[in-house]
């Protein structure tokens, strides 16, 4: 199973950004090799619409699950179109805490 | 002549003044006057105009609907939408256009390929007709709910005018897109302000922006007696006519807060309405 979240920098001691589709980070983690990666998010300074790009990025990195602080309704509705479940998480988070409190049993 | 009716903070008197400006004309002036109410998402001159509503227009959008049988999910939709409205995900066999983010502009249809793009009507909003002493004198524009495409129904909302006689917008408050959509189909801006920080900051704003769009204006002070003299002192140096003010009293709030037209709540402030709104012809030229 992968799932992303929204990082505020590119490392596993960074907290979660509580933005989903602004966040300046995606950490993207894959259960099945235990390999995590950092993505820079392109698409946060567009002007709108943001939301449904993001999502559609999500889809193309074969993401099961994605967690945030909070979903725009535009971003969880074509999440949820795109079969990729959506869940929320409090903030203050770091990355390793969000990957380690998440591991499938 | 068109006027619109603006401030740059909301609850200042855009509406006070739009429909006693429109009430004057109308009534003691015998002008041949239109009021649109172009405040889209919460239009309120109705409430104060008290017509009778005649006819209700549909504004649509063409939202364009993909086949996802036919596409060949080529991208050139997705690279040629302004907006980010469309979601292509090709492994997944799978292509949609948001209708909340499109704008109806027709160039994914124009640059498809494949003509696998069908065009759709969505209402956006309406346009309402009102007879008040005459027919269509006042015209409504209204959004419906959940719909975010203000500038277009306030275009079309304009587009539902005679093109004689006196025009007034009224305008939705600040000084963003749908401001601009108003203003600019104007030939003279009514800025209504008040005499506190706030009031002086957003008429500021509001001053830069008429500016730049190089339309003739004057302000209006509403709640005047507040004595806030930043504001008068701007107005003086930047040299920008003062059309009149209307007092801070606890009879013209009830009288709005009653739904009547506050230019007639008493025979001083109806000869006040008549000095700002004579004031207005004299500076559009329009003085008969």
């Amino acid at each position: 199973m992968k799932i992303a979240f929204p990082a505020s920098a590119d490392k596993s001691e960074a907290l979660i950004d509580e933005r989903f589709a602004r966040c300046p980070f995606f950490c993207f983690y894959d259960f099945d090799t235990n390999q995590m990666e950092f993505k820079e998010n392109m698409l946060r300074n567009g002007a709108g619409g943001i939301g449904l790009q993001v999502a559609e990025f999500m889809a193309n990195h074969g993401v099961n699950k994605v967690f945030a602080v909070e979903f725009g309704p535009k971003a969880k509705d074509m999440l949820t179109k795109l079969h990729i479940e959506t869940q929320l998480i409090t903030a203050g988070k770091t990355v390793q805490q969000i990957i380690d409190e998440n591991r499938p049993a | 002549m068109k006027i619109a009716i603006t401030s740059g903070k909301g609850g200042t008197g855009k509406t006070t003044v739009s429909t006693g400006l429109f009430h004057i004309l109308n009534r003691y002036l015998k002008h041949h006057v239109q009021l649109l109410d172009c405040d889209v998402e919460e239009p309120d001159c109705h409430i104060f105009i008290k017509a009778s509503k005649t006819a209700v227009y549909p504004v649509n959008l063409l939202i364009p609907e993909i086949n996802a049988n036919i596409c060949t999910f080529c991208g050139k939709c997705k690279a040629a939408c302004a907006f980010n409205a469309i979601v292509m995900l090709p492994p997944a066999k799978f292509i949609e256009v948001s209708a909340d983010m499109c704008h109806g502009c027709g160039a994914c249809t124009y640059v498809c390929p494949e003509n696998a793009i069908t065009e759709k009507h969505k209402s956006i909003g309406q346009v309402s007709h009102f007879d008040y002493y005459a027919k269509d004198e006042f015209i409504e524009g209204r959004m419906h709910i959940g719909s975010a495409l203000q500038t277009r129904v306030i275009r079309e909302t304009i587009t539902h005018a005679r093109q004689q006689g006196v025009i007034l917008f009224d305008s939705p408050p600040g000084t963003s897109c749908p401001v601009i959509a108003t203003v600019s189909k104007s030939d003279y801006v009514v800025m209504v302000t008040e005499p506190t920080p706030f009031g002086l900051n957003d008429l500021i704003l509001m001053a830069e922006t008429v500016k730049q769009l190089g339309k003739k204006h004057g302000i209006v002070i509403n709640k005047a007696g507040l004595n806030y003299k930043p504001l008068y002192d701007y107005i003086t140096q930047n040299n920008i006519p003062l059309l009149g003010e209307i007092p801070f009293r606890k009879e013209l709030a009830s009288a709005y807060s009653k739904g009547e037209i506050v230019a007639e709540s008493s025979p001083e402030i109806r000869s006040l309405f008549e000095g700002i709104t004579k004031k207005i012809l004299f500076e559009t030229s329009l003085n008969s």
